[in-house]
């Protein structure tokens, strides 16, 4: 379980973060959503005990985060900006990476391997971007984490793979009730994976809830306005709704 | 074993080992061309010297380089967005990561060393020395060893290894605490140069504003043990300190430092790190203090070497606004990584800078610890020394009624700083007849400091109240006559010196190093000195109103010794001038020679003794004797060389002293 109470962070004048609760059930896949600037990034480093808070705390299952090996040991993290060493190869990083996480499956590595269909031994630095994060993706995975962090995890990516990524999280989360948040801006390949939704806007949780109450809940908003259309809502409309802004629902928590 | 979970890495370890280690095998070729190498193709003998030598420049070049590169390569990480997410999201402690990262670029930087150290081993016979002081190494310097010592020993391959250890730990540490302040690696790199030679810069540049600004303070000479506690690159290249080849004298006054510094540097890192902001990689400097303090170092220094060069050249204070000024634009773009400092971070960045260069200027103008008027008390004072006057050179006046009254001649020109200050005081000294003499005072203080004040003043001022003289006329200035006395004429060398005037060219010395005196001779020069001194054949008044006046004669060519020597051309100014001028400054000291291990080799008892008056018994034997030389020389020689001999004007006497153990008997 992954919980956030009153995290506030600033870079210089700049609030970037401003109060903000989250919560991700164990086992569930979690969306985070928001305009480019709202602070995604910028928690998903704080859950990932990148950064250190302002204030407030950042918890995976009861422990703080921050300096914390043990919690770090089971989580995986893909951020936006990848990086590996550099000239080295999916070889060398394996067994760097392999030295670091305890629970390293070399059996999945292999199928991942296999299955992404990735040059072993070619430096990454000569890879597409795609190929980059496919390699990212099987690295992290192979590790196998309870706690899957990814920061636009498909963006580059074909369909096909893109498929085929989904799959290993949908597996992790039903074999091994991982937890998963993922940052993406393609609300409609979110909405086919995620069972929860945070919209992000300006450093603060606008609205955070069950992606299917959160739909009803919208939705009725909506037809008190008279603005219902009659068809069921997509993840996209409800958060162009949100953006479009309800002064009643700004603010911290949203739905619960 | 998995070892991450503390605070080593062994796994993060064994990759910077991986990634970095053809920056350790660079090194080593360094190091290997620099010593191995020698001795593997010019054989053990020649070759160790430069081997083990501690001003081998190939060492200290690939130490100093070694240690700022590996400290940027293995805190790479820090300087990028994407890599210290990725690498502070793995399962590592910010401690863990501080730690395993600055163990993985230390060795990397000692490993050249390391096997350079088992080279030596390998290649290890014993290498004796053959006579002292025929080793030299490169022009560079002279190795005093005591003839039949082995120089190439485990002893000796340690020691060299200690101090390439301390002089990387030293320069490493620094570099990784750079690397902690900044946020790109152009930067890290830079700062790591800069924070290595910062002190000594701000040590120098203080020498400097105290000589500009401050009423007689010198522009003293750099203590060797100051410099050598701010860095061991100056314990390195002087010898003295932990040479490469020598424990020397001053190694436990500076150990400690060499110790204590990197470990409070570390320390003071690993805080920092565990505080690091990692949002702010990619800006200069990622706490917001480093950047204001780094600014304002940019500031002081280069403004301050701007002014001064201003103050030099055109002597006012505008340099020093304009170079700040200058300075602080540039560095402000620096530090901040923008070219928009015009706002309000800006302005107090300003003030910060404007205020600590405004301090120094201002603190050294006005004076503010009034350094000008320290005059120490007389018990403070072990000894002191005074060199300007010719007649007392080169004593240590231990007496505390001799202390006493050089004070009082030092807080006499103290009082009248104004005046000297703004210039010549023409009316009170006489007119255009004031000759003006550096003047210096050294203070040997009992708690082993030094104070040391020169002064640019009127002869006269020295001599008023009567200190001088008193000082003169006490036993205290007077050399040992009976040691004079006690000189066996044998063991006794006597170098005589003339002068030579080449047409209208200048005047020379010349040593007549080939005429062997007779041991009466030298009995008759000794015995004549010896009257000099007891008889005072000088006195202090004389000296400073005939001095004045021999210094406006056209013809002379270089002050004191001079003066008082026949030029050749004007016999009649000469006679003049032998009628005042006085015998000179006696000068006796004792040169040793040492070993690497400090211990006396050999010593010898110099004194050295300028001619000059015709009340002189020792000039009257020296020109007799030095005359005779020069006539058989000259009939000798034809008498064709084109030049003038003039009779030997200076006496040197030198007296091999014989060691019993290292003590001089």
């Amino acid at each position: 379980m992954i919980e956030v109470k009153g995290l506030n962070k600033s870079f210089g004048d700049h609030r970037a973060l401003k109060d903000l609760d989250l919560h991700v059930n164990t086992g569930s896949i979690y969306g985070l959503i928001g305009v480019n600037g709202s602070g995604k990034t910028t928690l998903i480093k704080h859950i990932t005990g990148v950064l250190m808070p302002d204030s407030g705390t950042v918890r995976i299952d009861g422990r703080d985060v921050f300096d914390d090996i043990e919690v770090k040991e089971r989580m995986g993290y893909i951020p936006d900006d990848l990086y590996f060493f550099g000239s080295y190869s999916i070889k060398n990083m394996k067994s760097f990476i392999k030295g670091l996480y305890p629970r390293w499956s070399e059996e999945r590595y292999s199928a991942m391997m296999s299955d992404f269909d990735l040059p072993e031994n070619k430096k990454i630095s000569k890879f597409s971007k795609g190929m980059q994060k496919q390699a990212a993706f099987v690295l992290t995975m192979s590790t196998m984490p309870d706690v899957i962090i990814l920061d636009e995890p498909v963006d580059g990516l074909d369909p096909l793979v893109r498929r085929k990524l989904w799959k290993y999280v949908m597996e992790d989360v039903a074999d091994r009730n991982a937890t998963v948040l993922i940052s993406s801006h393609n609300l409609k390949e979110l909405e086919g994976v995620c069972d929860s939704i945070g919209i992000l806007s300006q450093g603060e949780m606008k609205l955070e809830g069950d992606l299917e109450e959160l739909k009803v809940y919208v939705q009725k908003l909506r037809e008190n306005r008279g603005e219902d259309d009659g068809g069921s809502l997509s993840l996209e409309e409800v958060f162009l709704y949100e953006m479009g802004g309800d002064p009643m629902y700004s603010g911290k928590g949203g739905l619960k | 074993m998995r070892t991450n979970k503390g605070f080593f890495s062994k796994a993060l370890f064994l990759e910077n080992m991986k990634r970095f280690w053809p920056m350790a095998f660079a090194g080593f070729i360094v190091y290997f061309l620099s010593g191995p190498m020698l001795i593997m193709t010019e054989g053990v003998k020649s070759g160790v010297r430069a081997a083990m030598h501690y001003i081998n420049p190939g060492y200290i070049m690939a130490a100093l380089t070694l240690s700022v590169a590996a400290a940027v390569c293995v805190f790479a990480y820090l300087q990028k967005v994407s890599s210290t997410s990725v690498m502070h999201s793995m399962p590592f402690s910010r401690r863990s990561l501080y730690v395993t990262s600055y163990v993985s670029g230390l060795f990397l930087a000692m490993l050249p060393a390391i096997i350079t150290a088992l080279l030596l081993i390998v290649l290890k016979k014993p290498v004796y020395v053959e006579s002292a002081d025929t080793m030299y190494y490169g022009g560079l310097s002279i190795i005093n060893d005591t003839a039949g010592d082995n120089i190439y020993t485990f002893g000796l391959i340690g020691r060299w290894f200690v101090n390439q250890f301390v002089l990387i730990w030293f320069s490493y540490t620094i570099s990784v605490f750079a690397g902690i302040i900044s946020g790109n690696g152009v930067i890290h790199m830079l700062t790591a140069c800069g924070l290595n030679c910062i002190v000594p810069v701000l040590y120098v540049l203080y020498k400097i504003y105290k000589n500009t600004f401050l009423f007689g303070v010198t522009y003293d000479e750099f203590e060797p043990i100051t410099l050598m506690r701010m860095h061991p690159i100056f314990s390195a290249m002087s010898g003295s300190g932990l040479g490469m080849m020598k424990l020397g004298e001053y190694a436990w006054q500076i150990v400690p430092f060499y110790i204590a510094v990197p470990i409070i540097v570390l320390a003071l890192g690993y805080v920092l790190y565990r505080l690091r902001p990692l949002e702010r990689a990619t800006d200069s400097y990622v706490f917001r203090a480093a950047s204001l303090i780094i600014g304002m170092l940019l500031v002081v220094v280069f403004g301050s070497i701007i002014g001064l060069i201003f103050k030099a050249a055109l002597n006012n204070s505008w340099g020093f606004a304009i170079g700040g000024l200058v300075s602080f634009v540039i560095a402000e773009m620096i530090v901040r990584k923008t070219m928009r400092i015009a706002d309000r971070e800006g302005l107090i960045h300003l003030a910060v800078c404007a205020l600590a260069l405004g301090l120094i200027v201002g603190g050294f103008t006005m004076d503010f610890f009034g350094v000008e008027n320290v005059v120490p008390k007389t018990e403070a004072v072990e000894s002191v020394e005074i060199d300007g006057t010719n007649v007392l050179e080169n004593l240590k006046l231990r007496d505390p009624e001799n202390i006493g009254r050089i004070a009082d001649i030092h807080k006499y020109i103290i009082s009248r700083k104004d005046e000297l200050k703004e210039g010549y005081p023409q009316e009170y000294y006489g007119g255009n007849d004031i000759i003006f003499q550096n003047f210096k005072i050294t203070y040997n203080m009992k708690n082993g400091r030094k104070i040391e004040r020169l002064y640019y003043v009127p002869i006269s001022m020295i001599c008023e109240g009567g200190n001088l003289q008193a000082v003169y006329d006490s036993g205290e200035s007077m050399l040992d006559v009976g040691r004079i006395r006690g000189m066996d004429p044998s063991k006794v060398s006597v170098d005589l010196w003339y002068g030579v005037q080449e047409g209208d060219g200048p005047y020379n010395d010349y040593s007549i190093q080939d005429y062997q005196l007779s041991d009466a001779q030298k009995a008759e020069i000794l015995s004549a000195l010896a009257d000099d001194i007891e008889l005072r054949r000088s006195d202090i008044e004389d000296w400073a109103t005939k001095y004045a006046y021999g210094w406006h004669e056209e013809g002379l060519i270089s002050g004191w010794l001079n003066l008082s020597n026949p030029l050749g051309s004007d016999e009649a100014l000469m006679e003049e001038l032998r009628q005042y001028s006085l015998s000179g400054g006696a000068y006796y000291h004792v040169e040793k020679q040492l070993n690497d291990r400090g211990e006396v080799i050999s010593a010898n008892e110099y004194l050295e003794y300028e001619l000059g008056t015709s009340r002189s018994a020792l000039n009257d034997v020296i020109l007799r004797i030095g005359s005779e030389i020069r006539q058989g020389e000259t009939e000798n020689e034809g008498g064709g060389d084109g030049l003038t001999p003039l009779p030997v004007t200076e006496v040197q006497l030198t007296q091999t002293v014989f060691l019993d153990g290292g003590k001089i008997i």
